[in-house]
């Protein structure tokens, strides 16, 4: 009993900093998204139940935006799961000892979305921008309009999130391969199992638990994106790279309707609940 | 000189010694303090201890006023906090700083556009005594009408004018030059055909013929809305319909549509600053539209390769409607205000005056190259010859209309401009896409009470 009263007492801390700064901001935000509330038009402000909710449903704006959402996510979670393990596998095989490549990988870690995005929007420019500079000079005539096509802007912030968030896969992959004992590669190799037959057989499955907590990370990084998009295209053109979180932020900051705001909030967050225990599931079912 | 114990030397100054200067020190000491004592009675604040917090747009105008604060502090006593944020995030810090009223800023920088937001939250104060009492030492009278108007919300001033921001046209005269292109007489302006001609014949190889900025997407309202009202169309008619869909709408949509085609090939992802880039690179031939605001980055000999040889005129809209002569731009510009839950209002208001001083704003034309918002400052003798850019500013200005001055025009902004900027991007028509603005305006409308399709009178509600 003296135990239970000490564990409680100890763990209480921590739970009232986490209830302060987690829960009660939850509450509150679904407490206004029960609200119409517009922070320019305080007059109006008044309790109307599911109200957002049910226009959030019926607004095909929203249903846009979560819309590009997802193909956003499907792209960015696919491309760079698949090519961030790849790599990972490359430079354990290739470069095991070149420390410094791995740390090249990272470099775009480092610099800040924001930073990220003003970099890409200008190096894309048709005027000043390296890259349509470069395919002018190979006499590639693909340059200068990429950002005002629809389909080209989804396309560069798609590139762009796989340039900044590849290398985190690659770090977590490479982590995982680094933490194999060679035993068990050299065992493959002593049954005379091919580099391939390793990697499908051997190294992948010991990876998977690695690859799901990566898969889980990025699905929520590519749930919350917005940085980069905003300052890249300002969720254009039009509204063709419109994401739920620019919608959220137009609504929340633009707008300051926050009743509204919160609801798209609230629904994004259940999207990435359910992803995450979906996922939770996958890694359990494996497990068993 | 003794010794102590440890073996230094213990001084000499013996108890009454040390009386007799101390009392000595403290005498000269508080002589020397009456004249700061003075001094300190006529800024009072000194003796407070206040620190004045300004949240502003960084900005020319807006660094001019914090490098120079200084000298406001030493002659005041106050301390200034200088905070500084891009124009979204200053303005998403002063809406929650309204709304939840903590009193951590005691001055904002406001800008015209969005006077019906912030000033919607109610949260602003209204200086109407502050100038009343001010009087001559602030001479309210001296700003000009139009900036004064700007900052008026509900009969009420809730800014002191600190810059005057408005559209021109602009264009590199060498360029012009080169290809005879006439000028218009004064008092008039290019006509929309004249211009689209224009840039036609400027745009060839290694030269853009023209430039605006169409992000963020309200941007394209405000060079749209500017071309609309020449055009002889409205946002709203007699009811308080939604009139973005008109024939005039549609008209200058299609003019900007056709300009692109003169224009940098990803001109809808330009903003105010790749814009004003391309012709500071001299590789963009004329601005269509320019900020006033933007003038001292053109102008500055160590950043722009057209420095000295760019000329403003109006915007050229002139031929749209018959019988008009001019482009009409809307009446933009910023002002310093105060938020209710400041602590210290008579000090910020204090501040703010000096900030728009008349010597400021001579000093803002003089030393920063940006438009006062004072008559004296304006209209000082010999200032017309030395700013290329002062006289066609002044006959915009004479020209200039007001947006709506309501809490949702930002918002109104923002949707109608993605409207038509997906259209120029070819994801929808023109019409459809005004249609829809239309749509999007009236369920707005709507959604915040405003009597749409059945207010009548004379003037709309805002009027």
């Amino acid at each position: 009993m003296k135990d239970r009263r000490t564990a409680v007492l100890m763990i209480a801390p921590t739970v009232l900093v986490v209830g302060l700064i987690f829960i009660y901001p939850l509450i509150l935000s679904f407490w206004t998204s029960l609200h119409y509330q517009v922070l320019s038009q305080p007059h109006l402000t008044r309790f109307i139940g599911l109200g957002n909710y049910h226009w959030l449903m019926r607004e095909p704006r929203f249903w846009g935006a979560l819309g590009r959402s997802l193909v956003f996510l499907a792209f960015t979670v696919t491309l760079s799961m698949g090519l961030g393990t790849l790599i990972a596998f490359l430079i354990d095989r290739y470069m095991g000892r070149w420390n410094w490549a791995r740390a090249l990988f990272l470099m775009p870690m480092v610099i800040t979305p924001v930073v990220v995005g003003i970099q890409w929007r200008f190096l894309l420019n048709d005027q000043f921008g390296v890259a349509s500079w470069f395919f002018e000079a190979i006499r590639l005539p693909i340059g200068g309009t990429w950002l005002s096509d629809p389909v080209g802007a989804m396309f560069w912030v798609i590139a762009v999130d796989l340039w900044y968030y590849t290398p985190y896969v690659i770090l977590l992959a490479g982590a995982g391969l680094a933490s194999i004992p060679t035993e068990v590669r050299d065992a493959a190799k002593v049954d005379g199992a091919t580099p391939w037959q390793t990697i499908r057989y051997v190294l992948l499955p010991m990876l998977k638990a690695v690859l799901v907590v990566a898969l889980l990370i990025r699905t929520i990084g590519g749930l919350r994106a917005f940085d980069t998009i905003m300052i890249i295209t300002d969720g254009g053109p039009g509204r063709a790279t419109e994401v739920a979180n620019i919608l959220a932020y137009r609504y929340g900051l633009q707008y300051f309707d926050m009743g509204k705001a919160s609801a798209i909030g609230w629904v994004m967050m259940v999207v990435a609940v359910v992803l995450t225990v979906v996922y939770i599931r996958l890694i359990s079912m494996g497990r068993k | 000189m003794g010794a102590t114990q440890d073996g230094s030397k213990r001084s000499g100054v013996g108890r009454r010694t040390f009386l007799k200067s101390a009392a000595a020190v403290t005498a000269a000491a508080t002589l020397g303090k009456i004249p700061a004592m003075v001094s300190a009675a006529q800024a009072p604040a000194l003796q407070k201890g206040i620190t004045l917090r300004v949240m502003a747009y960084a900005f020319p105008v807006t660094s001019m006023i914090r490098d120079s604060r200084a000298e406001y502090e030493k002659q005041a006593g106050v301390k200034i906090e200088w905070d500084e944020a891009p124009w979204n995030e200053a303005l998403s810090k002063q809406m929650t700083e309204l709304v939840t009223k903590t009193g951590r800023y005691d001055l904002f920088t406001l800008e015209g556009m969005w006077v019906g937001q912030e000033a919607g939250t109610g949260q602003l104060l209204e200086l109407d005594d502050l100038i009343a009492k001010a009087g001559s030492a602030l001479d309210y009278e001296d700003f000009i009408p139009k900036r004064r108007e700007l900052f008026v919300y509900k009969g009420k001033v809730i800014g002191l004018p600190l810059e005057t921001n408005i559209t021109m046209a602009a264009y590199v005269k060498d360029i012009f030059d080169q290809a005879a292109i006439k000028f218009p007489a004064k008092g008039t302006g290019f006509t929309h055909e004249e211009w689209l001609s224009i840039v036609k014949g400027l745009h060839k190889e290694g030269q853009i013929g023209t430039a605006w900025p169409l992000k963020p997407m309200m941007t394209c309202v405000q060079h749209w809305g500017n071309a609309l009202v020449s055009a002889g169309g409205r946002f709203f008619d007699e009811n308080l319909n939604p009139t973005f869909n008109t024939k005039e709408g549609l008209r200058v949509a299609q003019f900007f549509a056709d300009l692109l085609t003169c224009a940098p090939k990803d001109m809808l992802n330009y903003t105010n600053v790749e814009a004003n880039e391309g012709m500071m690179n001299g590789k963009v031939a004329t601005q269509t539209a320019h900020w006033a605001s933007r003038i001292p980055m053109v102008e500055d000999k160590t950043k722009s390769r057209v420095a000295g040889k760019v000329r403003w005129t109006l915007l050229p809209y002139a031929g749209f409607a018959p019988g008009r002569k001019v482009g009409m731009a809307h009446n933009n510009g910023w002002a310093i205000g105060i938020p209710k839950g400041s602590k210290y209002q008579r000090e910020a208001f204090d501040f703010a005056m000096w900030a728009v001083s008349k010597e400021n704003q001579s000093k803002l034309l003089t030393v920063a190259n940006t438009p006062p918002t004072r008559s004296s400052a304006l209209n000082a003798p010999g200032n017309d010859q030395k700013y290329v850019w002062l006289a066609p500013l002044k006959e915009a200005l004479a020209n200039s209309f007001d947006f709506p001055k309501i809490p949702e025009w930002a918002e109104i902004m923002e949707r109608v401009g993605a409207e038509l900027h997906g259209a120029w991007s070819g994801q929808n028509t023109l019409p459809k896409a005004l249609d829809r603005a239309n749509q999007l305006v009236t369920d707005l409308m709507k959604e915040r009470r405003y009597p749409v399709g059945t207010h009548k009178g004379p003037k709309l509600p805002w009027e």
